[in-house]
């Protein structure tokens, strides 16, 4: 018997599909909280990649109970020893964002940091761009120096930040985006790796009042990973400079989170997670994301059973600028 | 006198006697890992470096033919000694190092075979395959060839 990818002569593919299924409770919210007391999720993230000698595509649609996207729709080629992709693809701003998907199979938490939450989970940052991104990694010896550079279009800023929809590109107006991050890994290809990004987006925030928002994000991260120990953290400055019809307002903080797995054996992890923000909590720029979770403390425990199928179960403390609340989630997660 | 230089030649006996029972133990149980491709292919050789690449998803090329690699699993040692000794990983570490990649990347896993007939049938029909077998695997099969000792060592 064989467990392959799809593979017809040069061409060959991985199809992957994620479906998810959840619950999520919530105590102590606010009298005025948007958020609810109880809340489902479900779905399915399909997840499709070809190669045919140096053309690349990659695509993941997320079908899910509050959304439906085409979240990564990428055409590539191999150029040297560089990835040359044009599309929307996930912005490699930071560690999290690249290395996992929409749902939460490969992750061992449920929740991702907030700080890297998507744009329309309370999202701060540009986490989807449409256009450019060069990636690769140049080899010295046994280590790696890993790049990835992109330009595009960045999201728009409303009642939420919105990333140009390739299911209706025309919606929205959008500005320029640019990232670089650079890396090192200790040995090459494994999945132990320290970097430093860097991202500058304009975003356009008409429909707020405001002309837009010059926005700087720069940080370093790292994850460090042994047979039972998976250690992960980063760090991300942001500088927001809100211009208005009658002058601007700046302000800056430095939001982080550090991660640690364990796992005992083959099936159990146990995971927990810190987050944190200092620095201007109540600026004007936090305060148009009010459900934003500036400070959080987490844990859970995740099973991986019957041949990948895993359910987690995660706890935790949650403060955003005005409420403090806890949050308890169960998950099944599955890839087939 | 006489007394303690038979007991301490009859401690050496001993010891030799041991010595010889380990040796002749351990050559009895010592295999090797090979690198095998179709004795068809122009690949000569492949440093442990690349393989380590090619397994986790790099793409190598040998006279103008993309190597596929193909991992055996055919008992429940092979491919954890492989993934160890040659990917450097332990089996869990490398299913999410390749799937991280095929993520991030685009990437695809290489196919696992856990029939050695299919694999070997697949080594031969199709260019630029490479996988490892072990030493008395290889010299049970046909139309392979052996491209270099992976790792030696013993059952125990």
């Amino acid at each position: 018997m064989v467990y392959s990818p799809i593979s017809l002569g040069e061409a060959t593919g991985e199809y992957l599909l994620f479906p998810h299924i959840g619950a999520i409770f919530r105590t102590d919210l606010a009298d005025d909280s948007l958020l609810d007391t109880s809340d489902d999720t479900y779905g399915v993230d399909i997840f499709a990649t070809y190669n045919y000698r140096n053309f690349l595509f990659l695509g993941e649609l997320l079908l899910a109970k509050n959304e439906q996207e085409i979240e990564r729709l990428q055409l590539g080629s191999i150029v040297g020893d560089s990835k040359v992709w044009l599309g929307r693809f996930h912005n490699p701003v930071g560690y999290w964002n690249t290395e996992f998907h929409h749902g939460s199979f490969l992750e061992s938490s449920i929740s991702r940091p907030s700080v890297v939450a998507f744009e329309d989970d309370n999202g701060l940052l540009p986490i989807h761009l449409t256009g450019l991104l060069i990636e690769g990694v140049i080899e010295q010896d046994e280590q790696g120096l890993g790049y990835a550079l992109a330009a595009g279009a960045g999201p728009e800023l409303s009642d939420e930040f919105n990333a140009l929809s390739l299911l209706d590109p025309g919606s929205g107006s959008h500005d320029l985006s640019l990232t670089l991050n650079l890396y090192l890994e200790p040995l090459l290809y494994a999945p132990t790796r320290y970097g430093l990004f860097f991202n500058y987006t304009v975003i356009p925030a008409d429909r707020i009042g405001l002309n837009e928002i010059r926005q700087i994000s720069a940080g370093a991260y790292g994850n460090w990973e042994s047979e039972r120990w998976r250690l992960t953290g980063s760090s991300f400055y942001l500088r927001n400079r809100l211009q208005e019809l009658n002058g601007e307002l700046t302000d800056n903080f430095v939001s982080s989170y550090f991660q640690a797995d364990f796992k005992p054996d083959d099936h159990w992890t146990i995971f927990g997670r810190v987050e944190w923000t200092v620095g201007d909590e109540n600026g004007a720029y936090l305060a148009l994301f009010p459900q934003y979770i500036t400070d959080r403390i987490l844990g859970g425990v995740r099973l991986d059973a019957f041949d990948r199928h895993a359910f987690t179960l995660e706890i935790s403390g949650n403060h955003t600028q005005e409420d403090y609340f806890g949050q308890f989630m169960l998950q099944w997660d599955a890839m087939f | 006198m006489r007394k303690k230089a038979a007991k301490l030649r009859t401690i050496f006996l001993c010891l030799c006697l041991s010595m010889i029972c380990v040796i002749s133990t351990a050559q009895t149980t010592q295999r090797s890992l090979l690198l095998v491709c179709s004795d068809n292919g122009k690949l000569e050789s492949l440093s442990h470096a690349d393989v380590r690449k090619l397994f986790l998803g790099v793409r190598i090329f040998n006279d103008q033919v993309r190597l596929k690699p193909m991992l055996n699993s055919t008992d429940s040692l092979i491919m954890e000694v492989f993934l160890q000794q040659v990917v450097f990983m332990s089996k869990r570490q490398y299913e999410r190092q390749a799937l991280s990649r095929v993520f991030r990347l685009g990437d695809q896993r290489p196919p696992v075979y856990d029939n050695i007939d299919v694999l070997v049938e697949d080594l031969l029909n199709t260019p630029g395959s490479v996988s490892y077998i072990w030493s008395e695997q290889f010299e049970n099969q046909t139309g392979l060839k052996s491209l270099g000792v992976l790792w030696t060592g013993s059952n125990n």
